[in-house]
């Protein structure tokens, strides 16, 4: 099978490459600015795409922004006769970014890689977010997205992970994005008090969890077709837990949640402030909201169970962090 | 001690002990062993065809001798060899060690048939491994603590590993008798059925230290006890979590035990970190300090646990008065034992940080009534201003649940730390007529003995209420992992399941 995946040199579609091209597949990996495609294990062997779909992955510089990917026509002549199948991972993830960054790489880069898969008649992998709620730009966009692809007609499948954290096994991760900036601020201490509920709920969901969805989902298709799959931990882990699972480490600080009615920024140290203002502030939801999510119809369909979840996961990431020294 | 010596001890011993009938007999321990001194106990072992007996021994006096009787069923016994060789520990290999080494006395079939459930060069390979294990594990805390710059464990610890080398490589030689009591008597054995002086045991009767146990523990056949230079890691121990209640770090053991640190042993605390050596430039004796209490484990580089056969310290309990402060626990030294469990000392200084929100609102109540000349509402509220202020000097003093409202200021000379003065003024201030002057008096020194001075006017402001919760909070997160009652509402809601608070 030849399958074609956006998003190659990020955390989810690197993990998906990986394991397709170890399925056997002829893996063709688009990325943007990286020339090179590394899962959670290393730099995976790529070679360029001429435009002859060969055994394992090779790589191709896009842009998602513009209209056919920002691809010579030849190029997407080649990848529209090849019978792929397409996994659209490409996305920014970051919170704050401008609303215009992610309407540019979201939304219209998923309306983009639609235009290919329909030229090409490619089945669609669709890799959105279980966070479809709107609290921020980021959330809208993939909200925004999705429904560029349930209207769009085409076969599709859409992924929802929750937050993206390493590896059930050890917790290795290969970049320390969103989620783990806010752990960093916190357990060093940068953030003494943060607006937040201690029975606020963060599902974490293992990458390699989520490239198994995705990479089970590109092979058994018909099954799934139509189908929304959240991709999650199943375990969610309140603040309240991860309030005493820091306890263990004793190099960490420990914030106070205080609830948002009541907290005051103005009482924040300037350099808190600006902290505050910067990041927290972006993830005001996660940390206040006690969002939980189905997904029987995951279950359902792909069969293997997460390994580890809740705070014992969290250990794993914790102890992943200090292992490499993300933290301290 | 003469074989009719033994008869003569076991007949009387029959006559005070019913012993069923087909039962072995047996004598057993040092004296069985061998190694039995004129003031050595008589031990005999009775093994029953039948029902499980009960563990303790019947201890008689006889002929001026100590005798000991234990009764054992042939199913416990085999329970006992069963161990020995799946998860032995010191007790299960010396029980099995003596019945292998008894002497029989009645029944020798049944003996030999329970004994027949593991062969003697089995138990002593078992042994002998249990004894490498105990000593590869002293060796290596050994090298740890002299990483730590700790000499005298490390030369304590290098001895007993040595010492257990040497039993190791003894119950290779078939003698697995357990106590290290008897390993001179044993190595003379050992040379004896070797003809003559063994040259390890030359060197190791000829003494040595330090280093040089490793060196000689190996060639005992102890291996795997080297810790590279430099190699020591710090390890995880669980059970074990950090409570910083305001400045104060708190550390918290097995869920019951809370040590309070200085500021300078909050700092090596805090440079800890799991799986890495320790920190540059940090306090040696006050990290050992943490692995002695059972605070934080060693380990090598390779992450393989350093767990020597020891059980956590518990110092002497902190003995400042008041015991905790809003600020956590009073310290005296680099590390204080809290001497208060957990639980209570969760408790009271929550009650302690309450008093003084109450202390704020009674002053409210009172200011109020005062506006409006409700002289009833005034000493009501001013009653109840001294008694919450008071509150604390208890709270302080580790005292939970509280006594009644009424009966605290009329306690407060129980508490040692109070002195006639401040009790006169709690008095005067709890009865009419009321002085707010008093008043404001005994809170500020109440609060001066209870390290709350500068306690936020709560009810002033959202601000004021936020930094009200901002103090309590630590001791709010040490409550809700402790399962604790929380005595505010308002706490309860900010860490409980909304709707559920």
């Amino acid at each position: 099978m030849n399958v074609v995946v956006t998003g190659a040199a990020g955390l989810v579609g690197a993990e998906v490459c990986a394991r397709l091209a170890a399925s056997g597949h002829s893996v063709v990996a688009l990325t943007h600015r990286s020339a090179t495609v590394a899962d959670h294990r290393g730099v995976i062997p790529t070679t360029p795409f001429g435009g002859r779909f060969a055994a394992g992955v090779s790589r191709l510089t896009v842009d998602v922004t513009r209209p056919d990917l920002g691809l010579a026509a030849e190029l997407v002549d080649r990848l529209c006769r090849g019978r792929c199948t397409l996994v659209h991972a490409a996305a920014v993830t970051e919170f704050g970014r401008d609303d215009s960054v992610y309407d540019a790489v979201n939304v219209r880069g998923t309306a983009h890689a639609l235009a290919l898969a329909r030229r090409g008649e490619m089945p669609f992998v669709h890799v959105s977010t279980a966070y479809v709620a709107g609290a921020n730009g980021y959330e809208r966009s993939k909200s925004a997205a999705e429904r560029l692809v349930r209207g769009s007609g085409l076969d599709a499948v859409v992924i929802r992970p929750s937050i993206v954290v390493g590896t059930e096994a050890t917790g290795a991760i290969r970049a320390f994005r969103s989620f783990y900036v806010l752990l960093r601020l916190i357990v060093e201490g940068k953030v003494g008090a943060l607006p937040g509920r201690y029975d606020a709920l963060l599902d974490l969901v293992a990458v390699d969890r989520v490239a198994d969805l995705v990479a089970d989902a590109v092979h058994r298709f018909g099954e799934v077709r139509g189908r929304t799959l959240p991709a999650i931990g199943g375990r969610p882990v309140s603040l309240r837990e991860c309030s005493d699972l820091f306890a263990e480490y004793p190099s960490f600080r420990v914030p106070k949640f205080v609830p948002p009615e009541v907290f005051r920024a103005d009482t924040l140290s300037p350099a808190q402030r600006r902290y505050h203002d910067r990041v927290v502030r972006l993830y005001e939801p996660y940390l206040r909201d006690r969002t939980s999510f189905e997904d029987s119809a995951t279950r359902a369909f792909h069969h293997r169970r997460p390994g580890i979840t809740g705070v014992a996961h969290l250990r794993r990431l914790l102890d992943y962090c200090l292992a490499i020294g993300y933290l301290r | 001690m003469t074989s009719p010596d033994v008869e003569q001890l076991l007949k009387l011993a029959m006559a005070e002990v019913h012993v069923p009938p087909g039962s072995a007999v047996v004598l057993e321990g040092s004296i069985a062993e061998g190694f039995g001194t004129p003031h050595s106990d008589v031990d005999f072992l009775v093994l029953v065809d039948g029902e499980d007996q009960p563990s303790m021994p019947t201890v008689l006096f006889l002929d001026g001798r100590r005798v000991e009787v234990r009764m054992r069923s042939v199913r416990q016994v085999a329970a006992q060899f069963d161990a020995a060789l799946t998860a032995p520990d010191a007790e299960v290999l010396d029980r099995c060690q003596r019945l292998l080494g008894a002497v029989p006395m009645r029944g020798e079939s049944l003996l030999r048939s329970a004994r027949s459930a593991v062969s003697t060069e089995a138990f002593g390979d078992r042994v002998s491994a249990w004894c490498g294990e105990r000593s590869r594990q002293a060796l290596r805390y050994a090298q740890a603590m002299a990483q730590l710059a700790q000499a005298d464990d490390a030369a304590d610890w290098a001895a007993v590993g040595l010492l257990y080398a040497v039993k190791s490589w003894a119950a290779r030689h078939g003698e697995t008798y357990l106590e290290p009591k008897w390993l001179p008597a044993q190595l003379d054995r050992i040379e004896a059925r070797a003809g003559g002086p063994q040259d390890l045991v030359r060197r190791y009767r000829a003494g040595v230290t330090g280093a040089a146990c490793v060196d000689l523990a190996e060639e005992f056949g102890v291996t795997g006890c080297r810790v590279e230079p430099g190699g020591v890691r710090l390890r995880r121990v669980p059970d074990v979590t950090t409570w910083p209640i305001g400045d104060r770090v708190h550390v918290l053991r097995d869920g019951v035990d809370v040590f309070a640190f200085d500021d300078g042993a909050g700092e090596v605390w805090r440079s800890i970190v799991f799986d890495r050596a320790p920190a540059d430039g940090v306090d040696l004796d006050v990290l050992a300090q943490f692995v002695r209490l059972g605070l934080v484990g060693l380990s090598d580089a390779a992450g393989d646990p350093v767990r020597p056969d020891l059980r956590p310290v518990t110092p002497p309990p902190g003995r400042t008065c008041p015991a905790l402060s809003a600020r956590g626990g009073a310290v005296v030294g680099p590390v204080t034992l809290v001497p208060l469990p957990a639980h209570r000392f969760c408790a009271a200084g929550l009650d302690l940080v309450w008093s003084n929100v109450l202390a704020e609102n009674a002053r409210e109540d009172l200011l109020g009534a005062l506006a409006v000349g409700g002289a009833g509402a005034g000493e009501f509220a001013g009653r109840r201003m001294a008694q919450v202020a008071c509150r604390g000097l208890f709270s302080a003093a580790g005292v939970h649940p509280l006594p009644p409202d009424d009966a605290l200021t009329r306690s407060l000379g129980e508490l040692p730390f109070i002195d006639g003065s401040l009790v006169e003024l709690a008095r005067r201030a709890e009865r009419p007529p009321v002085s707010l002057t008093d008043l404001d008096y005994l809170v500020a020194e109440v609060r001066a003995h209870t390290g709350a001075a500068g306690f936020p006017s709560s009810f002033e402001s959202a601000a004021d209420w936020q930094r009200t919760l901002e103090l309590g909070h630590d001791w709010l997160r040490l409550a809700a992992y402790l399962g604790a009652v929380l005595p505010i509402s308002d706490a309860a809601d900010l860490l409980a399941p909304r709707g559920t608070a």
